[in-house]
């Protein structure tokens, strides 16, 4: 009788933990972001600012290009097992599926044509970076990155409204390297 | 026989009862013939016990006996209770009914805190690092790397691709996977 008291505890305190412990599966708070990198010193236009200095210095440590220009920055939440469009430029969407392992696969659509397919887990604190080649030895990046619940909370829908008016601004050149991709 | 009644017929023996009670119960007992029985088997018990009860003498004076249990007493409160290796084995036999709980705790603390990590991603995960790429478009190509918390896919048109110009793009070779 004791025993069976024991092993009925010992249940319990398990069946805590485990009710303790939510599912895996969840949906994910993802901002995309485009950015321009370029060389030209004399670039300056004030519809761009330039990317966090963290970001733009992570950037530096890998490639060439010294300068870096947010161009928009999108801002939305991946549901469970579902498909998220983000649209980061008029000719260049980027697609977010949250699938089992979690991991997501990211589909870089150019002017409207699949160009390239990754599935990957995404980790908080890491960065997913598309990039490619543009004119005149500039490149573009668009930089997906999981969000932590506190941040998204803060500034998703103004961020959101914040990219969209920026993905409206893109300028031709700009517009023209996110696609260099889909070429 | 109801037990009330039996132990008020012991009660009547031992003469416990009052005045008017044992009248009325010594009307009762002369009625019933098992209460007849059972007074007389009382009384027979009561009269060999009263005639056979031991009489202990001290073999000595009250006084001298009671400072010998006095001096027994003290002696063995001065006593050393044992050694230093007993001292620990009473210790840790005391200790040891708090085993089986503290080991459940920790138990449940454990799995706790893996949940935890494992939630929040704490532990180590090597399939982070893996990653399936697939060109959808036959006019474009792509490699990946991972620098740091980034990781990189390059994707570039097939007929912009020449060692050379990646070179000069990529300002970090060793970043390469």
């Amino acid at each position: 009788m004791r025993y069976i008291s024991r092993w009925k505890a010992l249940l319990l305190m398990l069946w805590l933990v485990a009710a303790a412990i939510p599912a895996r599966a969840e949906e994910l708070k993802i901002e995309a972001t485009l950015i321009w990198a370029t060389n030209d010193e004399k670039f300056s236009d004030p519809k761009y600012k330039a990317v966090d200095p963290k970001l733009a210095e992570e950037l530096r440590k890998i490639f060439a290009w010294k300068r870096y220009f947010e161009v928009s920055r999108q801002t939305g939440v991946v549901p469970n097992r579902s498909t998220k469009s983000f649209k980061v430029s008029d000719k260049c969407v980027v697609e977010i599926t949250e699938i089992e392992g979690p991991k997501v696969e990211v589909k870089l659509i150019g002017e409207g044509k699949p160009v390239n397919k990754t599935t990957k887990a995404l980790k908080r604190g890491d960065y997913f970076t598309l990039g490619g080649d543009s004119k005149n030895g500039s490149a573009w990046f668009v930089i997906i990155s999981q969000l932590d619940e506190k941040a998204t909370s803060a500034a998703p829908v103004q961020q959101a409204k914040d990219g969209a008016s920026k993905a409206a601004a893109t300028p031709d050149n700009t517009a023209k390297s996110t696609n260099t991709a889909a070429k | 026989m109801k037990r009330d009644l039996a132990l008020k017929y012991q009660a009547f023996v031992d003469g416990e009862l009052s005045e008017r009670e044992a009248r009325g119960v010594a009307e009762a007992i002369e009625r019933d013939p098992e209460a007849q029985a059972l007074v007389a088997e009382l009384r027979a018990t009561r009269t060999a016990l009263a005639g056979n009860e031991p009489e202990v003498t001290l073999p000595e004076t009250p006084e001298f006996y009671w400072s010998k249990i006095e001096g027994e007493i003290r002696r063995r409160g001065e006593e050393p209770v044992g050694t230093a290796g007993a001292r620990w084995v009473a210790i840790l036999a005391g200790w040891r009914r708090f085993l089986a709980p503290v080991a459940g705790v920790a138990v449940v603390t454990f799995l706790a805190i893996a949940a935890i990590k494992f939630q929040t991603g704490q532990v180590e995960d090597y399939a982070q690092h893996l990653a399936e790429i697939e060109n959808l478009s036959e006019h474009s190509t792509s490699f990946s790397f991972r620098s740091g918390n980034m990781f990189v896919v390059w994707v570039q048109d097939k007929d912009y691709a020449d060692v050379d110009n990646q070179v000069e793009l990529i300002d970090n070779e060793d970043a390469f996977q």
